[in-house]
């Protein structure tokens, strides 16, 4: 039976009650930590206290997948903000950083940051380390990770990946590179 | 109608003290005054609450957690909670007296007494901010203000270990009053104020000043908790209000 639960309202035992998302174990009980409702598994087990989606607190955590727009680049790391984290928007955007060794995983020192990404461009990427005082420090080494939006220089219009590596725009039929994400 | 030649002045006059609070209609020393409280007030806020006892209201916003903006060093793993209390030009206190608030010292004690709650190590590398608004100032606003906190926060959905709710005592002429009036506070010589966590029954911040005999302070002690348990179920049933207008329940 699903019900409403508030703050250090009592779930059960620790045992019954994984450490999930909305609820928190001390000692040998385990409580929840935010408004919202029980949410059970298929064999009647309470794995989480789930939250209105829209109205979720969520920060970029380490083995996050976040969404983000490119703001500047060199040779050695391209600056992005983060607007999304795991579907959900932000309250607030954080900056990342993906520097040119965590660009893709094959021929890593070949990389060249201006031909993986271009300011403007949406990037889906995942959080690596929380990384220094102002940055967190991403990744898109994984293959559906990169580029999913990029707009071509020439003509503004959304370029469509014609492979891994590059991008084509619909008008002018130019090719530009990118680090495409595999969709 | 025409217009008049001097259209200046105040719309509506309000003349203070003309409602005739509870105490004077004989509230008991140990009775709380009726309170009002409910959530999301502000629309723009990821949470917010608006909490009301008799003529003291306060109004609370919480934002974020939002990116530090860098800086100075802050702590990497954990969220910094930062609190700012205003007040109106109308809540009811002449400027020196304003003045003697001490504002900032204030902020602190509503920060510490969040950080015993929130879960800090969830938001890394993240600001939590809370503002709190004095409209009307008529005493104990202080704990009404880590009460409405503690309600907002709980809206905004940042994870919380348990709910708190904040009350305060006055010694006035030797006798202990709860949830006291700013007249009540002008007289009296000590006054205590406790945080008190709903689920475990511990007291999370003791807020003590002027003068208190040690038999009084323990049992002004056990008065704001008596006082606090009863707010602490209307802040849990006020959160339960709204979750279920939510999901439409």
């Amino acid at each position: 039976m699903a019900r409403i639960v508030t703050p250090g309202s009592i779930l059960g035992k620790a045992g019954e009650v994984s450490d999930g998302l909305g609820c928190y174990v001390e000692g040998d009980e385990a409580f929840s930590s935010v408004t919202g409702i029980t949410h059970q598994d298929g064999r009647g087990r309470l794995i989480s206290v789930d939250v209105i989606r829209e109205r979720k607190a969520i920060v970029p955590l380490v083995g996050s997948v976040v969404t983000c727009r490119v703001l500047r680049i060199n040779s050695r790391f391209a600056t992005v903000e983060i607007l999304v984290v795991d579907g959900i928007p932000l309250r607030s955007v954080f900056r990342g950083i993906i520097r040119v060794q965590d660009v893709r995983e094959f021929e890593v020192d070949q990389v060249d940051i201006p031909k993986s990404f271009r300011p403007g461009d949406i990037v889906v990427a995942e959080v690596i380390s929380l990384g220094d005082k102002q940055y967190h420090s991403l990744s898109t080494a994984k293959d559906e990770h990169g580029v999913i939006h990029a707009l071509c220089s020439q003509s503004g219009e959304a370029m469509v990946p014609i492979n891994s590596e590059q991008m084509q725009c619909p008008k002018t039929q130019i090719n530009e590179w990118r680090k495409v994400a595999k969709s | 109608m025409g217009l008049r030649e001097f259209d200046y002045g105040p719309l509506v006059s309000v003349e203070r003290g003309t409602e005739v609070t509870t105490r004077e209609r004989k509230r008991q020393w140990n009775e709380l005054r009726p309170l009002f409280m409910r959530t999301r007030m502000v629309s723009h806020a990821a949470g917010s609450s608006y909490l009301e006892a008799e003529n003291s209201k306060v109004i609370c916003s919480v934002n974020g957690p939002l990116a530090n903006t860098g800086g100075r060093t802050e702590a990497i793993e954990r969220a910094k909670i930062s609190c700012y209390i205003s007040r109106t030009k109308f809540c009811g206190l002449e400027d020196d007296e304003l003045e003697k608030r001490a504002t900032t010292e204030y902020e602190g004690i509503v920060c510490r007494a969040l950080e015993s709650i929130v879960r800090v190590e969830q938001y890394p590398k993240s600001t939590i901010e809370v503002h709190v608004l004095v409209i009307e100032d008529d005493g104990s606003t202080l704990s009404a203000a880590i009460t409405c906190a503690c309600l907002a926060l709980a809206d905004a959905k940042i994870e919380l270990r348990e709910l708190m709710a904040c009350c305060s005592v006055v010694n006035a002429n030797g006798q202990l009053l709860l949830d006291p009036t700013l007249d009540e506070e002008k007289e009296a010589s000590g006054s205590v104020l406790v945080s008190y966590l709903a689920t475990s029954g511990k007291v999370s911040t003791v807020f003590q000043t002027g003068q208190l005999a040690y038999d009084e302070m323990a049992q002004a002690v056990e008065l704001t908790i008596s006082g606090a348990r009863e707010i602490a179920v209307l802040v849990r049933n006020c959160l339960r209000q709204r979750e279920s207008k939510d999901r439409g329940l």
